[in-house]
């Protein structure tokens, strides 16, 4: 189990990286966009939805990241300070109301990446960009949440601890 | 169910899950979720992550990771050092300028880097040992650097604040601007805090150990400057309304990673992805707690749950400052529990129609609530500040640590009355340059 959590996380690893670097281009862009809109006094087209996607982009594939980093913040105060049994019930509630949440999201997100890429959707402006681009990272970075929640909610019951630690 | 017994639930299934250790992101987006299918069914998930991403792929939203990139360039380089000694150098003659120069680079290294630990531990590291080798009492030293830690919420630019303004749909330049005068009010009751105890304990604070020539003075300023230079750059697009907050945070983000590059000669792969690991590490904590906060509002409000209680507080006619206090304890106590940031987007949707109806001003309000969200972290059980300073200053106990802050808690209880008392601190320096908000 602790060998798929890491694989698991590895693949976030790639995602967390791939969110880096699309935030580094929507920071390039966004400047980019500053200088010709408010120095050259030119008109900007694509750049706004760019940086708005690219960062939305970065925030959806960076979650599985931050998820193996364990840095999306909870309370931790309760459980740091139950016994083994309790915090296994903890484990178990905690791990089904995050399934609850981030299974549902990637459900729906697939089911409407299906709809906007079979159908030809596009953003509603001037870009007009095929829809299923910047919504692609919602399911796929959802979805390895869900498996990497699994196998995090099972290995707490079971008791098995992650890469042989403590 | 009746929106009452409703709300009821929310709140229970809000504590198990809390109190679980879920992570804030997944509770809030697990009762939206759930509320949703209790009251229309399963084909309510279907339209789900199309309003999720719709809630968080817009402009506006971009300011959040782009500012907290910014904060992590400067907290990743030795800027908070500089800072420090600049300060130091040019403070060392002015009685008790020691204090004064750590609560001082605490309050604008908080600002830049928009982090609170950060900034216990930037400044921390040479003020703590600093300060208790010329004979503070390490409680003053440790207090003074956690309370000093949490100014950054508060100065502008400040995420806490972008935050209140996104789920307000208040003007973030505006929201800026009311922290600007609080934040220096705070910094000088601290340091006054600071100097009277040292005065009260009979430690000599006129006594020069060293002194520094001119150069030695001007010699880190040329590294500060620019980064000061870059806020006040930022305040001054935002509230002049040249660009949005969005395009000021890029723009600030992108030249600070340039100036650390190039000052601090970071420039290397290593230094570089360990501050955009920093940042989406955070960036992201924040985004899934705002865009599941949307939907736990949308939930909220399709349940009537936050009619009704604002119906119900409204009912109630209490007086109007007896209702503030109430909230300001709620909050508070959510506070020593929850981030800042989480417990604004919690309650905001909650919160605001009652405070609209009390007749209080959101801008005002808003920097009370950022006062009030700084006390918790300095407070246990999970002040953060707390923990870094007993981190990086070891030989001082947690109790003096605690012991230390207390009276900083204090001093930001004041700040809040006087606000309260005169509204005109927080509103004066929006209304002059802004106009009055409409």
């Amino acid at each position: 189990m602790s060998g798929l959590l890491q694989i698991l996380n590895g693949l976030a690893r790639i995602f967390g990286v791939l969110a880096m670097m699309l935030l580094a281009a929507a920071t390039v862009v966004v400047t980019q966009m500053v200088f010709s809109r408010y120095v050259l006094g030119a008109s900007t087209v694509w750049q706004t939805e760019f940086v708005i996607y690219a960062t939305t982009a970065a925030m959806m594939l960076g979650s599985p990241y931050v998820l193996a980093l364990k840095g999306h913040v909870g309370v931790d105060l309760l459980v740091e300070s139950a016994g083994p049994g309790l915090r296994r019930i903890f484990a178990l509630i905690s791990g089904i109301a995050s399934l609850g949440f981030v299974g549902a999201l990637a459900w729906s997100g697939f089911v409407f990446l299906y709809e906007a890429a079979s159908r030809g959707w596009t953003t509603d402006t001037i870009w007009a960009l095929p829809l299923w681009i910047p919504f692609w990272p919602v399911p796929f970075a959802m979805g390895l949440m869900v498996l990497q929640l699994i196998v995090q909610m099972l290995m707490a019951i079971t008791g098995e601890t992650p890469e042989g630690g403590v | 169910m009746s929106p009452s017994m409703a709300g009821v639930a929310v709140l229970v299934t809000m504590l198990v899950l809390l109190g679980a250790g879920t992570p804030i992101a997944f509770s809030l987006g697990f009762v939206a979720v759930a509320a949703l299918v209790l009251s229309e069914g399963f084909g309510a998930i279907g339209g789900l992550s199309e309003t999720f991403f719709a809630g968080l792929a817009n402009f506006g939203m971009v300011s959040v990771p782009m500012f907290i990139l910014m904060g992590a360039a400067v907290a990743s380089s030795p800027a908070g050092k500089d800072l420090y000694e600049a300060l130091d150098r040019w403070l060392y003659r002015v009685p008790g300028g020691m204090v004064m120069s750590n609560i001082g680079a605490c309050g604008l290294f908080a600002a830049l880097s928009g982090s609170s630990p950060a900034t216990c531990a930037a400044i921390g590291k040479m003020g703590i040992p600093e300060m208790t080798k010329r004979g503070y009492p390490d409680s003053l030293a440790a207090g003074s650097i956690a309370a000093g830690g949490t100014l950054g919420i508060l100065i502008p630019p400040s995420v806490t604040m972008i935050v209140y303004g996104i789920s307000t749909e208040t003007s973030i330049g505006r929201l800026f601007l009311a922290g600007l005068m609080p934040g220096l009010m705070l910094t000088v009751l601290f340091m006054a805090w600071a100097l009277f105890d040292c005065w009260r304990k009979g430690i000599a604070l006129g006594d020069v150990t060293r002194r520094y020539s001119l150069a030695e003075r001007l010699e880190n300023l040329p590294r500060v400057l620019p980064f000061l230079l870059i806020v006040a750059a930022i305040l001054f697009v935002l509230y002049g309304g040249v660009a949005t907050p969005s395009e000021a945070a890029g723009t600030g983000a992108l030249i600070c990673i340039l100036l650390v590059a190039i000052i601090y000669r970071m420039w290397r792969a290593g230094p570089m992805v360990a501050i955009f690991r920093d940042t989406i590490r955070e960036a992201v904590m924040i985004m899934l707690i705002i865009g599941a906060a949307e939907l736990f509002a949308f939930a909220l409000s399709s349940l009537f749950i936050t009619q009704t209680v604002a119906g119900a507080i409204a009912d109630l006619e209490v007086n109007r400052w007896v209702l503030l206090i109430i909230i300001q304890i709620f909050l508070l106590v959510a506070g020593f529990f929850l981030p800042p940031v989480a417990i604004i987007l919690m309650s905001a949707p909650i919160l605001m129609p009652i405070l609209d109806s009390a007749g209080f001003d959101p801008y005002w309000f808003a920097v009370i609530l950022t006062i009030n969200m700084e006390i918790g972290l300095i407070t246990p059980p999970v002040g953060l500040n707390l923990y870094v300073i007993n981190g990086i200053a070891p030989q001082i106990s947690l109790r003096d640590i605690l012991y230390g802050s207390l009276p900083f808690v204090g001093m930001m209880v004041l700040g809040m009355v006087l606000l309260s008392i005169f509204p005109q601190i927080a509103l004066f320096l929006p209304n002059l340059i802004m106009g009055p908000a409409l």
